[in-house]
């Protein structure tokens, strides 16, 4: 494993006299936009929400059931976990 | 029309507190913040349910903390290395695609330099037997 990562540090090279700095998004190699977070933001989330909302909040489904399952997915059930971060236990 | 979605537009604005948070460290937001809640790592500290609900909705944001579409700042950042003095050997995302501290958590979870910087571990020596791959335990 050690020798793993060190093959990732093979190329690395460090240079003096330039700062490290922060990047947003590697792919495009920009700074922070409203406009360029929005569409990744519409892009990516779409598909996945409406698939389980469809699912979740149909028709045949009793509501205490799809009550459940939206807690679930949304980690709001009571779970040993979740009382204690809300210090109940 | 123009309409846009109100949650991720919400969200856009609201990341670009994220993002100003980690670049402009001499702004008057980034002070305060740090004065209130410290630092750790080169991120600020959370501070727990009683910091103000603003900056928990900012932090929600940045780390993700039990929502589908949390964490996507911390997804999207990484550093570009420069001379490394700034950058963390396992908790920042600086070579390949997230942390090392993610990519051999059994590596990150015996070392004893986890708040190492790159340029310190550099220094300590990452070839063959380099004093960097100092453990807790014999590997």
């Amino acid at each position: 494993m050690v020798d793993e990562c060190r093959i990732l540090l093979t190329n690395v090279v460090v240079q003096s006299n330039v700062s490290d700095r922060w990047q947003w998004d590697s792919n495009i190699h920009d700074d922070y936009t409203v406009r360029g977070a929005y569409q990744a933001l519409t892009y990516m989330d779409a598909p996945a929400c409406d698939a389980t909302e469809n699912l979740i909040w149909h028709k045949q489904v009793p509501f205490k059931v799809s009550i459940v399952a939206w807690r679930l997915l949304k980690d709001r059930l009571p779970t040993k976990v979740n009382l204690q971060n809300r210090g109940v236990i | 029309m123009g309409a846009r979605k109100l949650k991720e537009f919400n969200l856009a604005l609201l990341g670009k507190w994220c993002w100003r948070l980690l670049v402009d460290r001499e702004g008057f937001w980034y002070r305060v913040l740090v004065a209130r809640y410290g630092d750790k790592a080169g991120w600020l500290e959370v501070g727990g349910r009683s910091a103000s609900s603003w900056w928990r909705e900012i932090a929600k944001i940045r780390e993700g903390v039990g929502e589908l579409d949390g964490g996507w700042v911390a997804e999207r950042v990484s550093k570009v290395l420069g001379d490394g003095t700034n950058t963390y050997f396992w908790l920042d995302k600086w070579v390949g695609d997230v942390p090392l501290c993610r990519r051999f958590a059994r590596l990150f979870d015996l070392s004893i330099n986890k708040y190492s910087t790159v340029a310190e571990m550099c220094q300590l020596g990452w070839e063959v037997g380099g004093e960097a791959w100092s453990w807790r335990r014999r590997l």
